[in-house]
């Protein structure tokens, strides 16, 4: 076996380097500046809170990226299905949850045709089906808040496990369906076809993989992993409003990459999200406890999404970058 | 067929003519003509009063300022949706330099767009990054580093004082933004028609590889193709900080890129690039604010409803586009 020269190493190794680098500078630093940054049990669960429904979601977004593709309705379809919980929740009681996910899934079905049979960039297809996402969520809720009173359905998210010590629910929720998206990609025949469809469509298609029923398939569950995050989300907050998930397109985003998936596809994988989430809602919470703008912290996961884009891409396989 | 155009011709007026022509290589053009009878129709005395004319090309002038630069982009087969953090950042410098430079201090939006563009054109070409997502991230980076101006100089908005000769308008039937969008549509439609850059981006749009290998210097046009968007988005945006009443906005929102990317995408320009260009963009863009105008003027609309409305028109707009997306395996 011939020694690779440390540089190729490096760079070989670069979109594993760089998030471990930034987890441990990130939390050496928030323990230097918060005394109570992970030190007491309230500052875990906030912490766990905090990044639960957000992990769900990008777990999702992990494997459209994975693909080559992107999804931009993934906040969106978080705001519909927590709205849907939160407006017939009244009527309907826990029958809101299927209906959250149909919907959710339908949505995911319409990215799959777009993107699959209709050939439009996904791009542009998640652009036009997040905003007629958020048209519905503001045409059911009229932009008003919602509120869940019932405490069996705020307990899905919220009841500590084991009580009185443990972590809330939606954190474990949280936890078996990202371990149930490793196990989609890593362990899983679909799985492989996700990652070759992402390396190269082109061997993909010749190599017998249905693009059109696996790209239809990826969207419908990372749509389904966001109307979970939504419904688990709306029992976290007890009830929904219109501003969930409006600012969180670039986090999710740089929660996905920071991790160390590339943009272009094939390379990463479901199990670096959680470092990434880690990283982008601690940076979030760090950035809120000195007190800055939520713009600008908006300014610097825009900068953190280019930078680690521009890192992470393989060039040497991708011959046409669009 | 163009034989039978001709012969047909002889007894036609050649405005006739040239309107048919029009329609055959636009399908658009229906759209248009369908939505002006039906609204002249439903809503007659409304829509074609003068007011209504009016408030149409001042929207005819927004939408074209955001879209006909993006087009040029589009033609090479890439995304520029920079436009949004270009308009709202040039704006915000040309309100910081104003107390320096008067009204001259306008002039540096289509300056800061075109080093916006090039900026763009190097991490696009040179870093190899997907353009779609570089320029989002150049877009929200903009677009909230003018919140946070806004927000440290503790202004609520960034109004500049119009001049004399705008708060009495003297011209009638033709609004300020609209005179002040003229220039960039005719810059758009030279650079497209009259120099070689609008053949050499649609020719890296249709066959990327085929052009690189006949000796084309790939990443100077697509350096050139963003750059060109960057400069016609910013010297557009003179008009839209005139049509906001001679102010910046400042509250990003991502439903602002919609408009742009809807325009181009309704005029027929196809998201895989090698057609089209900005003449096209014309007519979607008169066609995107013809569908908002005539629905607004109906009785019962809901502003609860307006964004399932954008979202719809998007959705049709990229189905219909998808036709001349065949032979390329989009991701």
């Amino acid at each position: 076996m011939t020694a690779v020269p440390l540089k190729e190493l490096v760079q070989r190794n670069l979109n594993s380097i760089i998030p471990i680098t930034a987890f441990i500078i990130l939390v050496v630093g928030l323990r230097i500046t918060n005394p109570y940054f992970l030190a007491t049990r309230d500052s875990v669960v906030t912490l766990a809170l905090d990044m639960s429904w957000f992990l769900i979601a990008a777990t999702g977004l992990t494997l459209v990226i994975l693909m080559g593709s992107f999804d931009f309705s993934v906040p969106n379809i978080v705001k519909l299905s927590a709205i849907i919980c939160g407006v017939f929740y009244e009527y309907l009681g826990f029958g809101v949850i299927p209906i959250a996910l149909l919907v959710s899934l339908i949505f995911g079905l319409v990215n799959g045709l777009l993107l699959a049979r209709f050939n439009i960039p996904s791009f542009m297809a998640t652009l036009a089906t997040g905003i007629i996402a958020e048209g519905i969520a503001q045409l059911i809720s009229g932009g008003y808040i919602r509120v869940i009173v019932d405490p069996n359905f705020i307990a899905l998210a919220t009841a500590v496990i084991p009580p009185g010590i443990g972590l809330p629910a939606i954190f474990y929720w949280a936890l078996a369906l990202w371990a149930i998206g490793i196990f989609i990609t890593l362990g899983t025949p679909f799985g492989r076809k996700i990652y070759a469809i992402g390396s190269n469509i082109e061997g993909a298609k010749l190599a017998g993989v249905k693009l059109i029923k696996t790209r239809i398939l990826v969207f419908m569950l990372c749509a389904l992993y966001a109307g979970i995050a939504g419904v688990l989300y709306a029992s976290q907050l007890q009830g929904s409003h219109m501003h969930i998930g409006t600012l969180d397109t670039l986090p999710l985003f740089s929660s996905v990459v920071v991790g160390g998936t590339a943009l272009a596809g094939g390379i990463g994988g479901v199990h670096r999200t959680l470092l990434g989430v880690l990283i982008v809602k601690w940076l979030d919470s760090g950035m809120s406890m000195v007190a800055l703008d939520i713009n600008f912290r908006m300014v610097v996961f825009g900068a953190i999404a280019l930078i680690m884009t521009i890192l992470t891409i393989d060039r040497r396989r991708v011959k046409i970058i669009r | 067929m163009s034989n039978k155009v001709s012969r047909s011709s002889a007894l036609k007026s050649p405005i006739l003519v040239s309107v048919t022509r029009l329609i055959r290589a636009n399908p658009v053009m229906w759209a248009i003509i369908v939505m002006i009878i039906i609204f002249s129709a439903i809503e007659g005395d409304a829509f074609l009063s003068t007011r209504n004319f009016i408030s149409i090309l001042r929207g005819f002038a927004v939408t074209l300022a955001l879209a006909l630069g993006p087009t040029f982009v589009i033609l090479t087969g890439r995304l520029d949706i920079s436009f949004v953090g270009i308009w709202m950042f040039g704006n915000t410098l040309a309100w910081l330099l104003f107390p320096h430079m008067g009204y001259y201090s306008l002039l540096i939006c289509p300056i800061f767009g075109t080093f916006i563009g090039f900026l763009n054109g190097i991490i696009h070409a040179k870093l190899k990054t997907p353009a779609f997502i570089s320029t989002l991230a150049m877009t929200a980076v903009l677009g909230y580093l003018t919140t946070i101006i806004r927000n440290w100089l503790g202004v609520i908005s960034l109004t500049v004082p119009p001049p004399e000769f705008a708060q009495n308008w003297p011209i009638p039937y033709l609004p300020l933004p609209f005179l002040l969008a003229l220039p960039t549509i005719i810059l758009a439609l030279y650079i497209m028609f009259f120099t070689k850059l609008g053949t050499y981006f649609c020719a890296i749009g249709s066959d990327e590889e085929a052009v690189t290998h006949m000796g084309v210097n790939r990443d100077k046009y697509l350096i050139l193709a963003f750059t060109v968007s960057g400069m016609l988005t910013g010297l557009g945006s003179i008009a839209i900080f005139v049509h906001l009443g001679w102010q910046a906005k400042v509250l990003f929102d991502l439903d602002d890129v919609v408009r742009g990317l809807a325009a181009i995408v309704l005029g027929g320009t196809p998201l895989s690039g090698g057609m089209g260009g900005p003449h096209r963009t014309l007519l979607g863009a008169l066609a995107y604010v013809l569908i908002f105008n005539g629905l607004f003027l109906l009785p019962g609309i809901d502003p609860n409803q307006l964004k399932l409305y954008i979202g719809a028109l998007l959705f049709v707009a990229v189905i219909a586009a998808s036709k001349s997306l065949k032979g390329v395996i989009m991701t």
